[in-house]
């Protein structure tokens, strides 16, 4: 019944919205109103006033309410709604067409081969039969998605395979709505597979079903692949750093090979190791210096195995940049001490650290070594961020909370946090607790757990690696050829400052035994913010430079030295930073750029000059423009497609309101292949899954023409919006006679008819 | 710099002189029994220092003898053992915040826990007269970064016998002098000028110098990255200066200046 009154179910009425229409123009709407105003007045002043005001109240009140429903009738009234009508559906073909479908590996066919003989439009096998029963359109796919036209062959150039943007692109297509079902064509090595998980659940959440086709072999005979490199993207001139090499294989267990290191074509390393049994991956730690500044290319590679089909996966290429800028590192102590001498000789030698020392002498008296010019320090410590700021590590030695105060505190976490600045926290009878510093802002950066108080522990320590960390790069103090005493041999250290416990997350290197069956904690390191600070609670390593027992080549306590400034002072940028993504990237493939500014107490800098050009491989300088980015002050961003093979150097230049400038560089290595090459095999878990998830089947290659029985008829819904016109509905008609009778009704009630 | 208090009756024992020539042989032999009796034997209480307590010892060198006048005041080494070390070490704790051990620390130069002490003093070094041992350890002491300030030796003589005896320590190093803009004539107190500190004897007035060595020289031997090694003052007695200090009689200006330029060569030695 009510239907029938409202004209539509009741339930449109809930979701829907009434929308009302004026068909005539303003000047007709103007009279009309003017001749119902009147026609209420009339209404009102007619009505015969001898029965007083309750029954011209209530007639003109019906009267009031009967034209109400022919206004509302002259105004056309609709019913907005949408609805979901039922379509012809089409069939997407979306094929991969990336470099990986060239791997021959289907009997010693191209996968590409199969791909072109079933799938070309028109013409293919699968492609016809396809075409027969459903309305078919194709799609091609690698980094981008473009229509494939009847006839046209794929290239399988691409160096990307982004098969989760792909699907994003055809479910975001005009057409759609009228989607029912995609024919994935692929062998499922994508490297975007966020993306694609994403996409399948929004596919699955729309009705669209999936149905894959995998191409390729699921498991090659032989392989070998250089499937991953770990390597510092950032690094100092001289810093030995340790490369991360994972080696995949397949069919080769027992035999030797040699991984091969080439720094712009040079060989550093080689290194031989024996594949394991079951396929097991292996990873290699290899040694890597970097004496040369600027960028470099570093290429990891395995010579082709007898019976490997597939070879481009043999080699891995990395870019590092080296900084060949000294860092500036300056040490503080609150009095004289051995230390201040021998760890100035033991940085001598090396060019890339430049250490300024500053000894307090006497009361209010400091000695200072090493500083550029006069009015460096000439104040004694740095009383601003800016004068702190302009050194990239600090080491505090024996100066009591006395000497460094809250504020002091302050500014080097600062320092740390929001420079980026590296800290090390050096033993004497005035450091840690014994300094004061229990509970102190320098405590809570440590990555140690001060005591709650100072203590009159003193004792001679034997120091080893820790078990888990022997290893470490930042331990590793000897070269091949060295004559170093060796961790055993070096004499015990003087310990003033007993600490047991590292803070969670970080990392303890060197730990020392008093024989009181809890290790004292003698090296660790954390990071914070941005920098890193360590903890070297020894009061004398100088003895592992002096002691008798240490032949005199013995480099332990230079190198030591050496790699823990520089593991610490790494990190510290400059106020021009830059930020590239990827490092490694394919042809074709966007790099996204962000460049940040920053004033000299390393905060965002407005409205700074801030400029960045890209020199390709063929020497060509290209100018980027940097955007703003409003919503993180200082931040710049933008893109950048190479179009070239190689290495590509981008140089961000910042010139501050004050008119310094300072510049950044940084380096991507841009290949022709990416990462097509490397797990190239078939995934056939991921395709399964992918389709089921939405309903669909996974077939092998061999039997891919039954996907064209597997496709059901393809019946898609399109959501529509309707307006449906209410000025007809019996509940209107209704509504009038209905009001027309209860004016007859009153009138010969009162006595008015 | 006025720092002790009077003490006249060391100065009375003292003013017997250094060379007791007019006594007769047996006399002599007597005041050097005396005076050998009166000196404080060379301390071996301290030997056992293990270093670590404190940043600093101040570390004298005990060498084997040779040479001229060995046997004339007892071991070389030990002239003005220990009480010049002592008010050195009083000098250097009131005037700087060093954490230096308060007493004496004597090591021979030969022992392996000279390598804790970063810092040495060697005097009377015309009596040095180094067995190969000696030389190799003082080289490998040197090289590994220690640094040895030589006092108190007079006249040509005396040179030629270091000179010799650092040849074999270092036969392909020269000693050359030491420049007053070098850093260690700076790094705590600004000397501009070297002074010939005479013995308590000659300080009281006459000539300041021993032999013939009338003119003071500030001489040393640099490693292959410039740092100071070794510090020779010679024509010169910073040690008497020190352990005279509390001398009324004993010039001012030499003691200011010993002290002056010995916390220089702790600063320096403790910095380079």
């Amino acid at each position: 019944m009510l239907e029938f009154a409202l004209k539509y179910p009741p339930e449109l009425f809930a979701r829907g919205a009434l929308e009302m229409q004026w068909p005539w123009s303003t000047y007709a709407g103007v009279v009309l109103v003017i001749a119902i105003v009147v026609a209420i007045a009339l209404g009102y002043f007619g009505l015969e006033s001898s029965r007083g005001n309750f029954d011209r109240a209530g007639l003109w009140t019906i009267r009031t309410a009967m034209l109400a429903v022919l206004l509302l009738v002259l105004l056309d009234p609709r019913l907005v709604v949408e609805t979901d009508d039922p379509v012809r559906g089409h069939v997407t073909v979306l094929i991969d067409d990336s470099l990986s479908m060239r791997i021959r590996d289907l009997d010693g066919a191209a996968r590409s081969e199969f791909v072109e003989r079933a799938f070309t439009p028109g013409a293919g096998s699968i492609a016809v039969a396809l075409e027969r029963r459903f309305d078919t359109r194709y799609l091609k796919f690698s980094g981008s998605v473009e229509t494939l036209a009847a006839g046209e062959h794929l290239s399988f150039s691409g160096a990307r395979s982004d098969l989760g943007q792909a699907i994003e692109s055809v479910a975001r297509a005009p057409d759609a709505g009228s989607l029912a079902a995609i024919v994935l064509v692929t062998d499922g090595a994508v490297d975007d597979t966020g993306a694609l998980d994403n996409a399948v659940r929004a596919l699955h959440a729309s009705g669209v079903t999936v149905h894959a086709i995998g191409v390729g072999a699921e498991r090659l005979a032989t392989d070998v692949e250089v499937a991953d490199v770990r390597l510092p993207r950032d690094v100092l001139r001289g810093d030995a750093v340790e490369a991360q090499v994972t080696i995949s294989h397949r069919g080769l267990e027992g035999q030797t090979v040699t991984l091969t290191v080439e720094e712009e074509s040079a060989i550093v390393s080689q290194q031989s190791l024996t594949l394991p049994a079951n396929d097991r991956p292996v990873t290699l730690r290899v040694p890597l210096e970097f004496e040369q500044a600027g960028p470099r290319r570093v290429v990891f590679r395995i010579a082709p195995q007898l019976g490997e089909i597939l070879v481009d996966n043999n080699a891995a290429h990395r870019a590092v940049d080296v900084r060949g800028d000294p860092v500036r590192i300056l040490h503080i102590e609150g009095e004289p001490r051995f230390e201040v001498k021998f760890l100035r000789r033991a940085v001598a030698a090396d060019e890339t650290l430049r250490l300024v020392s500053l000894v307090r002498t006497a009361e209010n008296k400091y000695y200072r070594l090493g500083i550029e010019d006069a009015d460096e320090l000439a104040e004694g410590l740095p009383a601003s961020e800016e004068a702190l700021f302009r050194y990239d590590a600090v080491v505090i030695g024996s100066i009591g909370n006395d000497l460094l105060d809250d504020a002091q505190q302050a500014r080097f976490r600062d320092f740390v946090a929001r420079r980026g600045g590296g800290l090390v926290l050096l033993g004497g009878r005035r450091a840690f607790a014994e300094g004061g510093y229990s509970g102190s802002t320098l405590a809570g950066i440590a990555p140690v757990v001060l005591p709650a108080g100072a203590s009159a522990y003193q004792a001679r320590v034997p120091v080893r690696p820790s078990a888990n960390n022997r290893d470490h790069p930042l331990l590793r103090v000897a070269k091949a050829d060295a004559v170093n005493a060796g961790w055993e041999q070096l004499p015990p250290l003087t310990v003033v400052n007993p600490i047991r416990q590292s803070k969670p997350g970080a990392t303890t290197l060197l730990e020392g035994d008093d024989g009181s069956g809890e290790a004292l904690v003698i090296l660790a390191w954390q990071r914070y913010g941005r920098g890193t600070v360590a903890a070297f609670p020894v009061r004398d390593s100088w003895r592992w430079q002096m002691h008798a027992d240490v032949p005199l080549k013995d480099q332990t306590h230079e190198q030591l030295w050496r790699n823990l400034l520089r593991h610490v002072a790494r990190p510290a940028g400059s106020r021009a930073r830059l930020y590239l993504e990827p490092a490694e990237a394919a042809l074709g493939e966007n790099i996204a750029i962000e460049a940040e500014a920053l004033d000299g107490r390393y905060l965002p800098l407005q409205n700074a000059k801030v400029t960045l050009e890209v020199t390709t491989p063929l020497g060509e300088v290209e100018k980027v423009v940097l955007e703003p980015r409003f919503n993180r002050d200082g931040f710049h961003r933008s893109s950048f497609l190479p179009r070239d093979i190689g290495r590509h150097e981008f140089r961000l230049r910042l010139e501050d309101p004050k008119g310094e400038t300072i510049e950044t560089l940084a380096s991507v290595e841009v290949s022709g292949a990416g990462r097509e090459f490397y797990s190239a095999e078939l995934d056939v878990p991921r395709l399964s899954r992918l389709a089921q998830a939405t309903g669909g089947q996974f077939f092998l290659a061999a039997d891919a023409e039954k996907i064209v029985d597997a496709i059901d008829d393809t019946t898609a819904t399109v959501r529509v919006e309707k307006r449906l016109p209410l000025r007809d509905a019996p509940a209107l008609l209704i509504a009038l006679i209905a009001l027309a009778f209860l004016e007859w009704a009153w009138r010969r009630r009162r006595g008015l008819a | 710099m006025n720092l002790f208090f009077d003490d006249t009756t060391r100065t009375a024992s003292l003013r017997q002189g250094r060379r007791p020539a007019a006594f007769s042989a047996a006399g002599g032999l007597l005041l050097a029994l005396l005076v050998l009796l009166a000196s404080p034997l060379p301390s071996k209480a301290n030997g056992e220092l293990r270093g670590g307590e404190h940043e600093f010892y101040f570390t004298r060198g005990i060498y084997g003898e040779g040479g001229v006048g060995a046997a004339d005041w007892g071991p070389r080494w030990a002239v003005d053992f220990p009480k010049a070390d002592e008010q050195f070490l009083i000098a250097l704790r009131r005037l700087t915040i060093v954490d230096a051990f308060d007493k004496d620390n004597a090591i021979g130069i030969d022992e392996a826990r000279l390598r804790d002490f970063p810092f040495l003093y060697v005097l009377e070094v015309g009596a040095l007269s180094l067995t190969e041992a000696q030389a190799t350890a003082l080289r490998e002491y040197l090289l590994a970064g220690g640094f040895m300030v030589i006092d108190d030796f007079w006249g040509t003589w005396a040179w030629q016998n270091l000179e010799q005896e650092m040849r074999l320590v270092f036969p392909n190093r020269t000693i050359v002098d030491v420049p007053l803009d070098h850093p260690v004539f700076h790094a705590f107190y600004d000397v501009t000028e070297i002074l010939q500190v005479p013995n308590v004897h000659q300080a009281a007035g006459g000539p300041t110098w021993e032999y013939d060595g009338r003119v003071p020289h500030v001489r040393g031997i640099f490693d292959d990255e410039g740092r100071l090694m070794v510090l020779i003052n010679w024509n010169t007695d910073l040690g008497d200066a020190w352990e005279w200090a509390d001398l009324p009689s004993y010039p001012l200006r030499y003691s200011t200046y010993a002290f002056e330029i010995g916390i220089n060569f702790v600063i320096y030695g403790m910095s380079y």
